[in-house]
């Protein structure tokens, strides 16, 4: 998920790098102070899952639960992901310091709008609650891998082809993310139902 | 209640370590006339039929394009303008999914090693100094390449446990220093 240096197209990077600005300054302006701690804990989470590759095919994929981190942050996921993601960057020259904002974009734009959008579901029954947790980390992944799609598109690199690839390669991941994502949902439910600041 | 999230929470971070680099790693070596160009992800697992495009590092003109094996591996002969134009090689190795890394040999590393079209065609009895040198550098630079190989293996390390400790020190302190500085603020308004 972490699209090297040298690889995107000027135009590409700079609208990343501003969606991804704007983002922040969203996700920062919205945030509670009395949970950063959380926010810091799903950072390192999230740190960590990214991490983790699993060799697949061709290449090898790892976790985001970027879904995870929308459900119980909203938009305070933006801030979370990017620090995360600069702190790969600067020590394990994962992605790169320029292409932080498409990177930015490509995992924490869709982590914050499935989390959002399916926020409310999590009120329902329990039944309603796992669906939750399955679709937040499975649709957050799918979305990603598009997104990562059209930015390689956008840098001319022949669409259909990369985007083929790139979802087919991560249809696996997008599974477990999104039983992961369940089982921490409903956990959390069960034993903190606070930390989703549900009515 | 706290605690236990805490404890999941402490619990997710450290689920599998399984590392396995999200980066490309490319190392080349020269010997004699030819250059091997090996890609791996790191766990030295290697890329597979990634794209290797040989540049001039001044001008980026493309020199020669390929396509590595199932090991990862990509030979090339130095092509004879590289030469001329004495270049700095840039190997550029791109994999299918924005991952792209390179390794850039510099200009001496090659020309110091004569093309073997050079080599006189009638042994001489007796060999000169120049001739023992070139021989002793071509054997050298033979012989030191699973060196310079492991070398560069050694430097694409994966990130290791103190790494991520690290990261997830760093991610909690820099919550703590928001927390602190938020706290500060207060306490200043109410002294203005």
């Amino acid at each position: 998920m972490h699209i090297s240096e040298g690889v995107l197209s000027a135009p590409v990077l700079a609208g990343g790098a501003v969606l991804t600005a704007v983002g922040t300054a969203i996700g920062l302006k919205k945030l509670d102070y009395d949970r950063i701690m959380t926010v810091s804990l799903l950072s390192a989470t999230f740190f960590v899952a990214s991490l983790i590759h699993v060799p697949l095919g061709p290449g090898s994929v790892h976790l985001l639960l970027g879904g995870l981190l929308g459900l119980i942050l909203g938009w305070g996921a933006f801030p979370a992901i990017v620090v995360a993601l600069a702190l790969q960057t600067l020590f394990f020259q994962y992605g790169g310091i320029i292409v932080l904002g498409v990177n930015g974009c490509v995992i924490a734009g869709p982590a914050v709008l499935c989390g959002t959008l399916l926020k409310p579901f999590l009120s329902g029954t329990k039944k309603q609650q796992l669906l939750t947790g399955f679709l937040a980390g499975f649709c957050a992944m799918f979305l990603s891998a598009l997104l990562m799609a059209a930015a390689l598109f956008l840098s001319d690199h022949g669409f259909m082809k990369v985007a083929g690839l790139v979802l087919i390669s991560h249809l696996p991941v997008m599974l477990i993310e999104g039983l992961i994502t369940m089982f921490v949902v409903s956990f959390l439910i069960r034993v903190q139902p606070e930390i989703f600041s549900l009515n | 209640m706290l605690k236990r999230t805490v404890f999941l929470l402490c619990c997710l971070l450290f689920l599998p370590c399984l590392a396995q680099a999200h980066k490309i790693h490319v190392f080349a070596w020269v010997s004699g006339n030819t250059v091997t160009v090996e890609s791996s992800f790191s766990g030295n697992r290697p890329l597979i039929n990634g794209t290797v495009t040989i540049q001039d590092n001044k001008s980026k003109a493309i020199l020669l394009e390929g396509t590595g094996d199932k090991k990862g591996i990509f030979t090339f002969a130095i092509p004879a303008l590289a030469r001329e134009g004495k270049m700095d090689l840039l190997v550029v190795v791109s994999g299918s999914e924005g991952h792209q890394s390179q390794w850039l040999i510099p200009a001496d590393e090659y020309l110091s090693t004569q093309p073997p079209v050079n080599v006189p065609a009638q042994a001489p009895a007796t060999v000169d100094n120049d001739e023992l040198k070139e021989m002793i550098r071509q054997i050298l630079s033979q012989e030191l390449a699973p060196i310079k190989r492991s070398l560069a293996a050694a430097e694409n390390r994966k990130p290791g446990f103190r790494d991520i400790i690290g990261g997830i020190g760093y991610l909690l302190g820099l919550a703590g220093l928001v927390a602190w500085l938020k706290n500060r603020r207060p306490t200043d308004l109410s002294k203005k």
